[in-house]
C-alpha cells in the first residue's frame, strides 16, 4: 500500500529518535528515518514549499510524538505551520497510521486501510452523487464505539469530498450507514472558548461587534493545508448559530442575520438558479430552506435541499459561484 | 473662509465613517418576500403590543392600550395586553412556526430604551405555522390565542378569527440584537385581522413593537430573565 507524502524504512524505532532528543544532537545514525520537513513560508503560500534539514523539527513535536507512541517507526514527519502544527505517517506493528499534532498534544490519529475493503463496496454514495471515485480508506483512532465510523476520500464531479460512513445499530434500521460528504479535510480538530484567540483576527471582531459568545470551533485542515474553521457561538438571549470563516477570516457561511430566506430556486441569483437547475443531482430536489447572509466580512447563499432519502446543503459566494456542497443519505 | 469650513467639514466627515464594519438596515419599502422573510424571522425578537387600531371604512379608532379605553375593558389591558409576546420562527418549505409567550416588561408606547423582562417559559405554546400568501403577497399567520380574544372583544361578537396577516408596511428594519441596538429606535409590524360584517368590512389591527431580548440568564426551569431593546 503506497501513501503520499510517506518513506517506509523499515526496522528502525521512532524511539532512538525521542531518546535522541535530549542529547541535542541528532546525528544521521540517529536519522536512519528520514524525517522530511517540509514548511509553510510566510505562512500563507503553501505551493512554495521547501526540504529543510531534519534539526529544524522541535523537540516539542518530537516529544509529544514520543510519549504518545513510543513504538513508532518510520516516522515522516511534515510541518503544516512550521513550529506549530505538523502531520506525521508513521507504523505501530507494521500497521500504517496518520497523526496531526501540535507543540502540546495530539490532534487527531487515523489508522490508514488505504484501497476500499470488498466488504465496503456495497456501501459507496448512491442516488445523487453516485459514480465518484474512492480512495483513502481510514478510521479514527481510538475507533469510536457504538456508533463507529469510517472515511475515505471520494472524488465526485471534480471535487474531493470527506466521506464518513456511521454505521447505524442493525436493530430496526432501514440502512446500514449513514453516508456523509464533506468537503475533503486531511483532519480537524476541536478548540473551546479558551482558544479564541486561534481565530483569524476578522472572526474575533466579528463576533465581538455582535457580542456573540465563543463556544467551540472545529478547525479543519485540507490538502493544500488551509484551515477552515466552523464556529459554534450563540446570542446574549441563548440561540446558537454556527460560522464557517476560512483562514483569512473571511464569513463564508451562516444563517445568522440571514438578509432573506428562500423557499423557490427562482428568487435566487441567476447564477445560483442556473447551477441548481443544470445539475442531474439537485435539479430535482426541493428546497427545504435557503438563505442569504450578509456582513462586512463575507456575504453569499446557502440552499438545503432535500430529495428521496437524502438531502444536501450547498454554499454560494457572493456573485453566486459553487463554494461546497455537504450531503446525507442513508446506505 | 467659508469654503474651507465646508471642505474641511466634508474631509472631516469623510474620515469619521468607519467604512468597515458599517451595517445599514435598508428601508421596508421594495422589500422582495425573501428580503422580508429575512427580517420577519429572527429567533430573539419578541413583538409586543404597542397599539391597536380598529377600522371601519374611513372610520378609525386607536387603543393606547396603556390608558382606559373605551373599547377593551380593564381585563384585557391589565390580565392581556401587558403579557402578549409573539416569535416568528424558521420552518421548512416556506413555513415557519409561530409562538405566543407570556412576557413582563415594557410594552406599549413609551420611549426607546433597555428595560428588564421575563418570560414565562411555561407560557410558551405553538399558535400553528405562518406560510406565504401569494395573492396578497403578505405573510400569513395562524393568531395567537391573546390577539384573538382581543379582535374578539374589540368585536363585540362571538367572532374569533383564526388567521391574520402581517402587513408589508411597516416592515421589520434591523436582522439582530446588535443592530437594534446600535439604531437605538423601535421597529413595527402591524397585524391585521379582517372582519366582514354585513355593511363590509372591519379591520383590526395591532401594531406589534419589537422587543430584542439579550442579557439572558436562566435561574429556574420557569423563568428567562433578560433585558429588552424595547
Amino acid at each position: 500500500m503506497e501513501y503520499p507524502y510517506i518513506k517506509y524504512i523499515t526496522g528502525t524505532p521512532a524511539i532512538n529518535l525521542f531518546d535522541a532528543m535530549n542529547e541535542r544532537t541528532f546525528t544521521d545514525k540517529l536519522f536512519l528515518l528520514i524525517v522530511s520537513i517540509l514548511f509553510l513560508n510566510g505562512c500563507s503560500n503553501y505551493k512554495d514549499k521547501q526540504v529543510v534539514p531534519p534539526e529544524t523539527l522541535p523537540e516539542a513535536i518530537i516529544k509529544v510524538m514520543s510519549n504518545a507512541y513510543p513504538e513508532a517507526t518510520d516516522a515522516t514527519f511534515q510541518a503544516i505551520e512550521k513550529d506549530k502544527l505538523y502531520e506525521v505517517y508513521y507504523k505501530l506493528n507494521g500497521d500504517p497510521f496518520y497523526a496531526a499534532l501540535n507543540a502540546k498534544k495530539i490532534l487527531s490519529v487515523y489508522r490508514m486501510h488505504g484501497a476500499l475493503p470488498d466488504s465496503m463496496q456495497q456501501s459507496l454514495p448512491a442516488r445523487s452523487v453516485s459514480g465518484g471515485e474512492v480512495d483513502v480508506y481510514k478510521e479514527p483512532v481510538p475507533q469510536l464505539i457504538n456508533p463507529s465510523v469510517f472515511y475515505a476520500r471520494y472524488n465526485w464531479n471534480n471535487r474531493e469530498y470527506l466521506l464518513t460512513w456511521t454505521k447505524y445499530n442493525p436493530a430496526g434500521n432501514l440502512y446500514k450507514y449513514a453516508v456523509q460528504l464533506e468537503p475533503y479535510f486531511k483532519f480537524a480538530y476541536i478548540i473551546g472558548k479558551e482558544d479564541l484567540s486561534a481565530l483569524p483576527a476578522p472572526a474575533v471582531s466579528f463576533l465581538e461587534r455582535e457580542k456573540l459568545r465563543f463556544a467551540t470551533a472545529k478547525v479543519s485542515i485540507n490538502e493544500k493545508n488551509e484551515k477552515e474553521y466552523e464556529v459554534n457561538a450563540y446570542t446574549a438571549s441563548s440561540t446558537s448559530y454556527d460560522f464557517t470563516f476560512n483562514a483569512s477570516g473571511k464569513l463564508i457561511n451562516t444563517v445568522y442575520r440571514a438578509e432573506a430566506f428562500y423557499y423557490n430556486i427562482d428568487e435566487y441569483p441567476e447564477k445560483i438558479q442556473n447551477f441548481v437547475k443544470g445539475s442531474p443531482a439537485f435539479a430535482s430536489m426541493k428546497i427545504l430552506e435557503g438563505y442569504k447572509f450578509s456582513d462586512p466580512i463575507g456575504t453569499g447563499y446557502g440552499i438545503t435541499l432535500q430529495g428521496t432519502s437524502e438531502n444536501c446543503h450547498l454554499v454560494f459566494d457572493q456573485d453566486g459561484n459553487f463554494v461546497s456542497m455537504t450531503y446525507n443519505t442513508g446506505i | 473662509m467659508c469654503l474651507v469650513n465646508s471642505f474641511l467639514f466634508v474631509t472631516l466627515s469623510l474620515l469619521s465613517c468607519d467604512t468597515d464594519t458599517k451595517i445599514e438596515p435598508i428601508p421596508g419599502q421594495g422589500l422582495t418576500k425573501a428580503e422580508f422573510l429575512g427580517r420577519m424571522v429572527v429567533q430573539e425578537r419578541y413583538w409586543r403590543i404597542e397599539e391597536i387600531s380598529r377600522q371601519d371604512e374611513d372610520q378609525i379608532a386607536t387603543v393606547n392600550v396603556r390608558e382606559k379605553s373605551t373599547w377593551l375593558n380593564s381585563y384585557y389591558l391589565n390580565e392581556v395586553i401587558p403579557f402578549v409576546a409573539v416569535q416568528f420562527g424558521r420552518g421548512y418549505f416556506g413555513k415557519g412556526t409561530v409562538t405566543e409567550s407570556q412576557m413582563m416588561g415594557a410594552y406599549g408606547n413609551v420611549p426607546f430604551g433597555e428595560f428588564k423582562c421575563t418570560v414565562m417559559l411555561k407560557s410558551t405554546q405553538e399558535s400553528g405555522e405562518w406560510t406565504w400568501d401569494n395573492d396578497r403577497k403578505a405573510m400569513k399567520l395562524p393568531l395567537p390565542k391573546s390577539l384573538q380574544s382581543l379582535a374578539g372583544a374589540l368585536s363585540g361578537t362571538d367572532w374569533r378569527p383564526d388567521s391574520g396577516y402581517v402587513a408589508t408596511e411597516p416592515a421589520p428594519l434591523f436582522r439582530g440584537v446588535e443592530e437594534a441596538r446600535r439604531a437605538a429606535s423601535s421597529e413595527r409590524i402591524r397585524i391585521v385581522a379582517e372582519e366582514q360584517t354585513t355593511d363590509g368590512k372591519i379591520t383590526y389591527a395591532f401594531i406589534m413593537r419589537a422587543a430584542w431580548m439579550t442579557d439572558v440568564e436562566y435561574r429556574d426551569a420557569e423563568h428567562k430573565y433578560g433585558v429588552s431593546l424595547y
